[in-house]
């Protein structure tokens, strides 16, 4: 009988698991052949990703730095974003796949759960590091930050909400990739491409058709980001969301928040258990 | 062999391999020479970490000598290499290689292409291939969905539509059960037996798969031949002399141990041990001798005695040293220790 | 056991191989020619009984192009830049073929254990590159219209073409040149280790950018002019703007006929380099003992 269905080792068990999980993806994400990779993938990918927009931006003539401040930050955080989003599939297939050790890890008395979202955790935190690097370019362009700087009190309510979600919407994709055997690998980034559409990171949300922007505004991701940007810049994004009360801007966070962790664990279980009785935690997608 | 100066189908010289790691260079083949005959079946054994991969893959083009040369049939691995390729094959023991969505039958036909096949020989060669090796019924079959045996034999099949002239087998039974490795074991054999000069260079860790297999066996440990030659001549640096186990019910009164030693070409006798009747007293008691013979034609003469001597015969066996013993005397330990060793 | 043999009848079977062994240029020619139709089978075949990819070899690069639609309307441009997007994403395709189906293919044939298998074949690395490319350009060219139709549909884009031959020959040409940097990227990819991915990853985003396939690649002044030079993609989207959306003629960095000579030369240049560059890659790779290490 299992105390808690997710992990069924326990609470002790399931930290000891993700404590180990997030040492292992530290080991092999910072395990660079050459360093000047690891800068230029932490660095250019990301400044490229911004300079892409801001070129784009510019077609329309010059851009001020409100415009510019906006892309930034939400390009920023997105680099966080679909770290976390994509990170437990791609661990969980790399588990299954690479590396070859998913079903000795199942094996264990400890549950997949604490061991994806201690891949997740570290893959969003290096991810962390890019963002900064396109905050920092942002700053070099003149965008204003907030006058007194950050909200420290706002940041620390909505950093860690905004990584929760995220962290929690990956691990639901995880469960649901990982009982593909064809194109698993794909949906991760999908998923993460639409995301970046709806989430208003790189334009306001009433430039989606109608009700395109009610599931918008249904993400937390969505939330998350101008709550950083209010956090940060001091400032609020055109349109519906510039509207909202930062309080409720909090408690909209905070609840979806709470939703995405009330059913994903669950929702990731069953697909690991799914996936076992398929036959698919062992087997390759490929050949 | 050795010393020969007919050409040969492998010619190693001095070949050595170092590798550069993180924490300093690793050797691992040093100074290896190497000749085998057109025709031959080499066998490289030694434990993991040997060389023995090193080796193989050095002499198939995949790898170039930190120093040394080697050539495959006079041509030279490394500046002949498009050539070398043009009689050679390889195939690798645990290797999953292969187009999961491709049939076994058009992973073979792209394979024949590559080797240069005309199309239609190429094909009829697939399906030859397909029948010899008893994997017709799974040749529309895609790859994803075949075992490891049948991708093993798959592997085969590929390694012989261009009838190569020279095979590199690494490793080949690795991971198989009995029956499918005597089934490639029996396969290599009758390839080579179809056309003289057919020349295998099989690496193993399995003794007795050499021991079986090989003409001839070089014993590598860490990247250095330790000694070489047929499997008759390693064992006798071990034993020199053919030693048989003769079980009788007891020693003849008018025959002495020192009799028997002066039998001819006798050169020891020791009584090894005796059966003791069992706790129900079923079983008689049974007298085995350990006699070394300067030659197994000798043994004639000793039965002879014995039967004379009204000695009744109950067993007869001929002891020999295993590849194992000749490795442990070279080496100062067993084959697994030495990979316990190479592992850290 | 085998029988060897020694003596003359070793000499005659050696003379007899090397004989064998000696392929006149005509038969190598053919060889190399049949190998490219034997290693685009897969590829072909793969795409017909697995056609699921077509759905996420759409999907990525139309949501893609969805955020830069959006982004361009959220600033009010004009529509014809909105249908420059559109064919921009759909040539941007055949670039992605390269990097990933191409460049990166030979790292990944490595880590499954069938680069093993080309290396001892008598097949050159540049034939097996060739075949990985036309195989998988029917796929691209498909993905391509059909981006360029859900575009058109999607956000009522509109093209004036007053040469539709000029039109054909820019892309024709334009692929042909990425093609050719890709079969010098393969030769990258082959001694790559776990950084490969990232490699991968390195050649998207930036190569947009500095490629100008959003944005002209006369905005970026120096950097611009530089990557007309080198990248593909740069003189290939700044003639088919041209071209296609004769409204944004006056965004071009080159004339029309100039870029084509660009990219010609760039096939050419790149066919040659690429081919001795795998060449080399292969000699280094097996003197490193690099080759066939997995990238773990």
């Amino acid at each position: 009988m299992r105390p808690f269905g997710p992990l069924r080792g326990g609470a002790a068990d399931a930290a000891r698991s993700l404590v180990a999980s997030a040492r292992l993806a530290w080991a092999i994400e910072g395990n660079w052949a050459e360093p000047v990779y690891l800068a230029a993938f932490l660095i250019i990918r990301p400044l490229a990703f911004l300079g892409l927009f801001l070129a784009v931006l510019s077609i329309g003539g010059t851009l001020n730095v409100a415009t510019i401040g906006f892309v930034v930050i939400g390009q920023a955080v997105f680099q966080i974003v679909s770290a976390a989003l994509e990170g437990p599939t791609h661990a969980l297939l790399d588990d299954r796949e690479r590396y070859r050790t998913i079903r000795y890890i199942f094996a264990t008395p400890s549950s997949l759960l604490p061991v994806s979202i201690g891949r997740s955790l570290v893959k969003a935190s290096i991810a962390g590091f890019s963002a900064l690097i396109v905050i920092g370019a942002g700053m070099l362009l003149g965008v204003p930050m907030r006058a007194g700087g950050p909200d420290l009190l706002l940041l620390a309510a909505v950093l860690p909400l905004g990584l929760l979600s995220v962290v929690g919407l990956g691990i639901v994709l995880g469960g649901i990739c990982v009982q593909l055997r064809n194109d698993a690998w794909a949906y991760p980034q999908a998923v993460s491409s639409t995301v970046f559409l709806l989430c208003g990171a790189i334009f306001p949300l009433e430039v989606l058709p109608g009700p395109v922007q009610s599931v918008a505004a249904a993400l937390p991701i969505t939330w998350w980001i101008e709550g950083l940007r209010r956090a940060l810049l001091g400032t609020t994004s055109p349109g519906i969301l510039g509207t909202m009360p930062t309080s409720e801007l909090l408690l909209i966070l905070a609840a979806g928040t709470v939703v995405i962790w009330l059913i994903s664990p669950r929702l990731f279980v069953a697909g690991i258990d799914r996936a076992r009785e398929k036959g698919y935690l062992d087997r390759n997608t490929a050949s | 062999m050795p010393g020969s100066t007919s050409p040969a189908a492998v010619n190693a010289t001095g070949i050595g391999r170092v590798f550069q790691a993180k924490g300093g260079p690793v050797t691992a083949l040093d100074g290896i020479d190497l000749r085998i005959e057109p025709g031959e079946l080499f066998g490289v054994l030694g434990p993991n970490g040997a060389g023995k991969s090193t080796l193989i893959k050095i002499l198939s083009t995949l790898l170039l000598p930190s120093t040394g040369s080697a050539s495959i049939f006079g041509l030279d691995v490394v500046t002949e290499t498009a050539r070398v390729r043009r009689i050679m094959n390889l195939v690798a023991g645990g290797d999953f290689s292969g187009y999961g969505l491709l049939t076994v039958r058009e992973q073979l036909a792209m394979f024949a292409q590559f080797y240069g096949l005309p199309y239609r020989e190429g094909m009829a060669k697939v399906d030859a291939q397909l029948a010899s090796f008893g994997i017709e019924e799974i040749r529309d079959r895609k790859i994803s969905a075949l075992s490891t045996g049948q991708r093993q034999k798959l592997n085969f099949a590929r390694s012989f539509l261009n009838d190569p002239w020279i095979l590199f087998l690494d490793e080949p039974t690795i991971g198989l059960d009995v029956s499918a490795a005597r089934d490639v074991r029996d396969r290599v054999r009758a390839f080579q037996a179809e056309q003289p000069g057919r020349t295998v260079l099989l690496t193993t860790h399995y003794m007795a798969e050499a021991d079986e297999m090989c003409d001839r066996i070089a014993i590598v440990d860490h990247g250095r031949i330790l000694a070489q030659g047929t499997p008759t001549e390693l064992k006798r640096m071990v034993q020199k002399d053919a030693l048989f186990i003769v079980g009788i019910d007891a020693l003849p009164a008018n025959i002495s141990m020192d009799a028997f030693r002066a039998l001819p070409g006798v050169i020891s006798v020791a009584a090894r041990d005796s059966d003791g009747s069992d706790a129900s007293g079923v079983g008689s008691p049974m007298l085995r001798l350990a006699i070394g013979l300067k030659e197994d034609a000798a043994l004639g003469g000793v039965i002879s005695a014995l039967a004379a001597g009204g000695a009744h015969l109950r067993e007869i066996s001929k002891s020999e040293p295993t590849l194992e013993e000749v490795f442990v005397q070279l080496v100062g330990r067993g084959i697994s220790e030495s990979d316990e060793s190479s592992n850290g | 056991m085998g029988d060897s043999i020694v003596g003359t009848e070793a000499a005659e079977l050696i003379s007899r191989i090397h004989q064998e062994t000696s392929w006149s240029l005509g038969r190598r020619i053919r060889h190399a020619f049949v190998s490219v139709v034997a290693r685009a089978y897969p590829r072909v075949i793969g795409a017909a009984r697995e056609p699921s990819w077509l759905f996420f070899d759409l999907v990525f690069p139309i949501l893609g192009m969805c955020s830069i639609v959006f982004l361009l309307r959220s600033r009010g441009v004009d529509e014809a830049w909105i249908a420059s997007t559109i064919l921009a994403t759909a040539l941007l395709s055949f670039w992605i073929s390269v990097v990933w189906m191409m460049g990166a293919q030979f790292h990944w044939e490595r880590d499954s254990g069938n680069l093993l298998l080309y290396i001892t074949a008598p097949v050159g690395l540049g034939a097996i590159a060739l075949g990985m490319a036309i195989g998988g350009a029917l796929g691209v060219v498909i993905r391509a219209v059909i981006i360029t139709v859900a575009g058109v549909l999607l956000f009522g884009a509109r093209y004036q073409v007053a040469d539709p031959f000029l039109l054909a020959l820019v892309i024709l040409v334009g692929v042909a040149a990425m093609y050719s940097l890709g079969v010098c990227l393969s030769s990258v990819f082959l001694i790559s280790g776990r950084e490969a991915d990232h490699l991968g990853s390195l050649l998207n985003e930036p190569m947009q950018l500095l490629g100008g396939v959003y944005a002209p690649v006369r905005s970026m002044g120096t950097v611009g002019v530089v990557a007309l030079g080198i990248l593909p993609l740069a003189p290939a989207i700044d003639a088919l703007r041209q071209v296609a959306v004769p409204q944004l003629a006056a965004t071009g960095i080159l004339p029309v006929g100039v870029e084509l000579l660009i990219l010609l030369v760039m096939t050419i240049v790149f066919g040659v380099i690429g081919r001795l560059l795998l060449a080399h890659i292969e000699r280094v790779g097996r003197a490193g003992g690099k080759l066939l290490a997995r990238a773990d």
